[in-house]
């Protein structure tokens, strides 16, 4: 297939993001779609495609009894769904529009939408595919729907706003306004707080924010916005603050004490705080000690710190009496990371020996190849 | 290196997907829908970028 037929499939079916597993009829008619690979094995991502095929809400069913009776408001908002789903916004728009020249009966229907499938009336629906475009629509979403299911997924994708350098003003007097309605609106803060970490900017304000939610809700918010909140702490070189945010919440949640530990030991390391990364992937060694990620992980602050190197070396080699799962870290990667630990020391035969380890498991692996060929020069 | 970021390789199927007879398309995408009306398969396209 010619360079040129590529790029025009690509904007046939508009496909704006890869990968993307597109199946179509013999007759080149879309029945549906299926983005990205997702890490599945095969025969979970051949169910998917195949699952796809047979749902009756696929896109094929739904182009079908649109194009049946193109007046039913209950599919229009379905194909508008899709298109959300797809990124495809002015799809959505065009199919949103629709809807909103209906508006009395669309607010007798009901569909479930978003990343939530949230049962909302297809009016509010419309309206919030409308505050994709725009930060004042947002404004107008959030004033006509307080109390939208949906309001909390329009802040957290409010972010997108605050980071387009075009629109970055509009969206931050917007928000302005946003903030003084909802003031302890947890989206809407985690939405700014990103703006601050991103731009590395507005630290006094995202702090101020965040300060007012924590105390609203007595320190009970969520691993994420925890962790902006001490990003910007640490910015302010707040250290006795950020490490009183943990604590509170591994005591409000002491189920998720691996889940915070790990959150706040990457993003001490990413801080450059290894003290504090070390002690908290330490204390999850202290109450798991089956947790293997915390071993890898105390290994590898080793590395980017330069101390407790033999502690380092020693959680490695704990590392490797287990299989990792998918999503950990490999043992190619300990060998590697083990590499360094070694050239610290001033060690090269042994991190010679730990970067081929590393290679023979991983014989792709050009971090370790790169390090091997460094390593006498 | 400059990426490329319209690949995309065809695959004619039949249910159950990856079959004996599935076939990866070479090709245009008019002769993909032809020898997939003629053979009463599917199309399978995968988009992806590459380098």
């Amino acid at each position: 297939m010619s360079k040129p037929e590529g790029e025009a499939l690509f904007q046939k079916f508009f496909v704006r993001n890869t990968p993307t597993i597109l199946i179509a009829t013999s007759d080149g008619r879309e029945i549906d779609r299926h983005k990205g690979y997702g890490g599945y094995p095969p025969e979970q991502f051949k169910e998917n495609i195949e699952n796809a095929y047979k749902n009756e809400n696929n896109f094929l069913n739904l182009t079908r009894a649109y194009e049946k009776d193109s007046t039913d408001l209950v599919v229009i908002a379905k194909l508008a769904e899709r298109w959300r789903s797809y990124y495809i916004y002015e799809k959505m728009a065009e199919f949103a529009e629709k809807i909103l020249k209906q508006p009395e009966k669309a607010k007798q229907l009901k569909l479930p939408v978003g990343r939530d499938e949230v049962e909302t009336s297809i009016y509010e629906f419309a309206k919030y595919t409308t505050t994709f475009s725009d930060p004042e629509a947002v404004l107008h979403f959030a004033t006509e729907f307080p109390n939208s299911a949906l309001l909390n997924s329009v802040f957290r994708d409010y972010r997108s706003f605050l980071f387009n350098k075009d629109n970055q003003e509009k969206a931050l007097t917007v928000f302005d306004e946003l903030i003084k309605q909802f003031p302890e609106n947890s989206a809407l803060i985690n939405s700014y707080l990103r703006y601050c970490t991103r731009s590395k900017s507005n630290y006094d304000r995202g702090i101020e924010l965040a300060d007012q939610l924590y105390k609203a809700k007595a320190g009970k918010i969520d691993i994420e916005i925890a962790s902006l909140y001490a990003d910007l702490l640490i910015e302010k070189d707040d250290m006795k603050k950020v490490q009183e945010i943990p604590r509170q919440l591994i005591k409000d949640n002491p189920d998720k004490e691996i889940d915070i530990e790990m959150e706040f030991g990457f993003l001490y390391q990413q801080k450059k705080k290894y003290e504090e990364a070390f002690a908290s992937f330490e204390n999850i060694i202290k109450n798991y000690p089956d947790y293997y990620p915390a071993y890898y992980q105390v290994g590898r602050t080793a590395v980017f710190s330069g101390t407790n190197l033999d502690r380092g070396l020693q959680c490695f080699k704990e590392y490797l009496q287990h299989e990792p799962d998918e999503d950990q870290p490999t043992w190619a990667n300990a060998h590697y990371r083990m590499g360094m630990i070694y050239e610290h020391k001033g060690d090269k035969d042994s991190a010679q020996k730990e970067y081929e380890t590393a290679l023979k498991l991983d014989p792709a692996y050009e971090d370790a190849q790169k390090a091997l060929e460094k390593l006498y020069k | 290196m400059k990426r490329n970021p319209f690949l995309l390789i065809v695959l004619l199927f039949a249910l159950p997907l990856f079959a004996q007879n599935d076939i990866w398309f070479k090709g245009s995408f008019e002769e993909a829908i032809a020898t997939a009306s003629k053979e009463g398969k599917k199309i399978l396209i995968d988009f992806y970028s590459g380098g």
